[in-house]
């Protein structure tokens, strides 16, 4: 937070522009409170589900007396519940999310903006949302939380992040579905550092235990383009070990493995109905959200 | 390695620098923190190796690049030289003449240093190099085949072998020889190495001039210094053979001409000894330039082959010392008398009193006139017929000619036994009969012309040349041609005995039978004195004999394409059998029995007398030799021989061949540092850097915050 009382990873300007944008699920998901979001049990909304036969200790005033008139049945009028969701947000603070190339801004900052930026959105919308760190294994856990005072401590998190080392995506996920109990959206921000098949185990389990699961993929554009030349010595943020690398002799090929992984990635995603959403560093936030909610 | 330019050459540590360069600007590595390792481990692993390589080949075209290019300019040309084990083709030549035995320094012969010199060459070519040996006299042990070898092992085996010689070297021949190797060989041009002392003897010779070699040769001659003499020099000038025919148990005196060729007085001895061991040492004193003979008695005893050897004693120089002398005492002649013995009176016992040649060798035999052409095929060692006989049959006459020009002997008499001389004798005789003068108490008569060769054998034989009390009852007086020498007579109106010549031959004209009732000589011993002088006269050389100076080669000796034999009798020994036409020239003094089919030859050699003259060519050039390209160095033991061969041995320009390797390690450099290379990649990034999923496209933008955010890659 700053002097004027702003959030730096949720500035006025930013949460003015988000106001209004909502975020959906594409599966039922259980809720106590009334929200947005369909529930598989049937509820008190506006939208009719089905007719049921009426059952003797069914409330009277919830029989049908027009379909009575006409059929000389009691059937009971269901509705859908609409309720309100639990999101947890995942965020990757392994060592690689430190990485800044040519992008405006390091790829923490980027999460943490997108971090800040789903918190605020969910909560906006009358849903309860939580923020986990993550590199090897889960960080911190925040409560979900469906209050803007509640809120506060997880942006103040974001602004005091401290990167953790290697990071072990799928070891996480597995992790957060035991945490995790019952039906949630689980927003993933991470670079996925981590061999596809691994990544998509830990969303398969995830999805089996009836989570919606979006990723955000962040990348610097850096690390897309290879926009580096010479002779350089490459030094892993995570693992031990370096190379001594001629990017102008090993860049083809690099780009060439960096295709096989997205694809790889993206193809698995889509395999478990997760959703994907690939951002570079250099991209707007707000716009990064938005591929979001459109899947949405 | 010659450099036309070396100034280059030594520019050629600059080809370094792109290795200085390399080290010291070599690009820093930037060290970069990078989210992961994990595409860099995916990619291929040898591209790191890869890179190395192409690193060192860049490095290594550039430093080629710059060495090329100095060479090249450097212009350099590579020369097949000895140091380098090159082709070369070289022929040495070493003179084994006489004169090379010659002390010349150090305890050693002129030919030690020959030698030496030339096995110092052979060993210093390299094993590429062609050579040869030829020696200045020919010598059938140091017999090197007819082309170049690289076998220095043979060839230093070779030079071992040759030894001094008498005889005096045949320069045009040897060049000849040496410029044919060189020509043989593929190659072509060479060097031509000549060790020798210059002897005028062997450098003046006229033939030289007529020899001429192209400019791929090149001739050396190193001239090795020749210490002056200062004992006084005979030598054997020549070999004086008796103007006789040589026949058994008839004693010989063999006059050895001896030379003093030095400015100092000599004093000598002739030495000799034969085959039958008889040894004789005759002491003399030679002034200097003056000549003198010495005789050396030989009596063969028995028919066959006989040879002397003489040597001189005392002097300063041995190589001109020796002379051997083979004869060929044939077997028993015949004296062939044309007509009845009762014609000739005593002549017939006094060529033969035992008539079985076994006290004069010869012996006499009797025939008509008809049967003379006969006698040339039988070779009588001379024909006495009568006037009468000679003047009757023109055929006969005709073959007596060809007899007498041939070198036999003819005795034309009148028959004791019949008087008149009748027919006329034929003109080719240059002689005739006048009328016929008689006493009865004899007219003496006198030797006439007393100088002649004829009173000097019978001076030799009886110590005198005046027969006295001699007188003629009966004879012809003789009518002669200017031809005729008078011998015996009353005065010169009034000859009764003359001499002429006539080819080869001799004729011997009487007006006087040998008999007692004609005259008294037949009751003196002059008959028998005059009789052997007339039937041996001629020469003793006869067609099988060959007289030679060592170093020459037998001429006349006509095998009619067989092999021919060589037999040493005396002297080193020759071992040769092959073609005549091959025959090794003779190089040492010695006798020799060539034998040719079933024909023998009696070859005499004797040492060179040029030998030892002290006289050598002074100079850098041989005059003889001027469409020869040829220099004359001092030798110097210590010398390094390689230097001759500079410039003369092949060369190539490795100019060219330098320029298109510079220009194809600069190709290589250019591919390895490939602008096409670099294009193909350039297009590579772009289409490596499309976006993985969907999302905006690359320029475009997004408005945020009052602030334009360039957008990359997005996906999902």
């Amino acid at each position: 937070m700053n002097e004027s009382g702003e959030y730096r990873f949720l500035p006025a300007h930013m949460a003015e522009r988000l106001r209004g944008i909502e975020i959906g699920v594409r599966r039922p998901m259980d809720g106590s409170n009334q929200g947005l979001h369909r529930s598989p049990a049937f509820g008190s909304s506006v939208e009719f589900a089905e007719y049921r036969e009426y059952m003797p200790g069914d409330p009277i005033s919830q029989i049908d007396w027009p379909v009575y008139a006409r059929s000389d049945r009691y059937v009971i009028r269901r509705f859908h519940e609409d309720v309100s969701i639990r999101c947890y947000v995942l965020l990757d603070i392994s060592g690689s999310m430190g990485y800044k190339g040519s992008g405006a801004m390091s790829k923490i900052e980027y999460a943490s903006y997108l971090a800040a930026a789903m918190l605020y959105v969910m909560i906006q919308q009358s849903d309860t949302s939580s923020l986990i760190t993550f590199d090897s294994q889960i960080r911190s856990y925040h409560e979900p939380t469906g209050t803007f005072t509640r809120l506060k401590p997880m942006l103040l998190d974001l602004e005091n992040l401290t990167l953790g080392k290697a990071g072990d995506i799928e070891a996480v996920l597995h992790n957060a579905a035991e945490l995790i109990k019952g039906r949630a959206l689980i927003i993933i921000i991470s670079d996925f550092l981590q061999e596809p098949e691994k990544i998509i185990r830990g969303i398969n389990h995830l999805y089996h235990d009836g989570k919606d699961v979006s990723l955000f993929h962040l990348m610097d554009p850096t690390e897309m383009n290879m926009s580096i030349s010479g002779l350089t010595e490459v030094v892993s943020m995570e693992q031990e070990g370096k190379l001594i690398v001629d990017f102008g002799l090993i860049k083809e090929s690099y780009l060439k493995q960096l295709r096989i992984y997205l694809d790889q990635l993206r193809t698995g995603c889509q395999k478990i109905r997760a959703d994907y959403i690939f951002a570079d560093t250099g991209m707007d936030v707000y716009d990064a959200i938005l591929q979001r909610r459109k899947i949405g | 390695m010659i450099f036309s330019t070396p100034i280059f050459f030594y520019l050629l540590p600059l080809a370094g620098l792109p290795v200085l360069f390399h080290f010291f600007f070599k690009q820093k590595k930037r060290r970069l923190l990078f989210p992961t390792l994990m595409f860099f481990h995916r990619t291929d692993p040898r591209l790191n190796s890869r890179r190395k390589i192409h690193q060192l080949l860049l490095l290594l075209m550039r430093v080629l690049l710059i060495a090329f290019i100095l060479l090249a300019l450097s212009r350099p040309k590579f020369q097949s030289s000895v140091q380098m084990g090159g082709r070369i083709s070289v022929v040495v030549v070493v003179d084994n003449s006489g004169s090379m035995s010659d002390p010349a320094g150090d305890d050693k012969t002129k030919l030690e240093f020959a030698v030496q010199g030339a096995k110092k060459l052979v060993s210093s070519l390299g094993d590429s190099a062609k050579m040869n040996v030829v020696t200045i006299v020919e010598d059938p042990a140091v017999a090197s085949g007819d082309s170049l070898t690289s076998d220095r092992e043979s060839l230093l085996s070779l030079l071992d072998k040759i030894v001094p010689t008498d005889a005096t070297g045949n320069a045009h021949r040897t060049l000849a020889k040496a410029f044919k190797l060189l020509k043989s060989d593929s190659a072509g041009g060479g060097v031509v190495h000549v060790f020798t002392d210059l002897q005028e003897a062997e450098w003046t010779d006229d033939a030289l001039q007529s020899e001429s070699a192209d400019e791929s040769i090149n001739v050396y001659l190193h001239r090795i210094e020749s210490k002056t003499r200062q004992q006084a020099n005979a030598a054997i000038s020549s070999i004086q053979f008796p103007r006789q025919k040589i026949l058994a148990r008839h004693p010989l005196k063999i006059g050895v001409v001896c030379t003093n060729n030095s400015e100092a007085t000599a004093n000598i001895r002739v030495n000799s000894i034969d085959n039958q061991d008889n040894k004789s040492t005759q002491k003399m004193t030679l002034e200097p330039g003056r000549s003198q003979i010495v005789e050396v008695a030989i009596s063969p005893d028995t028919p066959g082959y006989h040879w002397l050897k003489t040597w001189i004693e005392g002097d300063g120089f041995a190589a001109d010392n020796q002379a051997s002398t083979g004869i060929v005492c044939g077997q028993t002649a015949t004296v062939l008398f044309s007509g009845s013995p009762g014609e000739f009176g005593v002549l017939p016992t006094a060529f033969s009193p035992d008539n079985y040649g076994q006290l004069t060798g010869m012996i006499s035999e009797f025939s008509r006139s008809g049967q003379i052409p006969r006698a040339q095929g039988e070779k009588p060692i001379l024909i006495v017929t009568t006037w009468k006989e000679i003047g009757q049959n023109n055929q006969v006459t005709s073959n007596l000619r060809q007899y007498v020009e041939a070198g036999g002997n003819l005795l034309l008499v009148p028959s004791a036994r019949r008087a008149g001389t009748n027919a006329k004798p034929p003109a080719w005789l240059g002689a005739g009969t006048k009328s016929r003068l008689s006493n009865a108490r004899g007219i003496k008569v006198e030797s006439m012309t007393k100088e002649s060769g004829f009173w000097s054998r019978i001076r030799e034989a009886t110590g005198t040349a005046s027969p006295e009390n001699i007188s003629v009852f009966t004879f012809y007086p003789l009518e002669l041609s200017e031809e005729f020498t008078p011998l015996l007579g009353i005065d010169f109106e009034r000859v009764a005995f003359a001499h002429r010549e006539l080819g080869l031959g001799n004729i011997y004209v009487s007006g006087t039978a040998f008999d007692p009732r004609w005259n008294t000589l037949p009751l003196s011993g002059l008959i028998v004195v005059m009789a052997q002088s007339i039937a041996v006269e001629g020469t003793a050389l006869e067609e099988t004999m060959l007289s030679l100076i060592a170093g020459e080669s037998p001429k006349g000796i006509n095998a009619g394409g067989q092999h021919v034999e060589v037999i040493s009798l005396v002297g080193d020994e020759i071992d040769f059998e092959g073609r005549a036409s091959d025959i090794p020239v003779f190089s040492k003094s010695g006798v020799y029995l060539v034998k040719a089919g079933s024909e023998e030859f009696c070859v005499s050699v004797r040492s060179s007398p040029k030998e030892g003259l002290m006289q050598f060519l002074e100079g850098s050039q041989v005059q003889a030799m001027e469409k020869i390209t040829h220099s004359v160095v001092d030798y110097n033991p210590a010398d390094e021989l390689q230097k001759y061969h500079i410039g003369r041995s092949r060369t190539f320009e490795l100019f060219l061949p330098l320029v298109l390797l510079a220009t194809l390690a600069l190709f290589v450099e250019g591919w390895l540092a490939n602008p096409i290379r670099a294009r193909a990649e350039k297009t590579m990034r772009s289409e490596s850097t499309q976006p993985p999923g969907q999302g905006k496209q690359p320029g475009d933008t997004l408005s945020t915050s009052g602030q334009e955010v360039p957008v990359g890659r997005g996906g999902g």
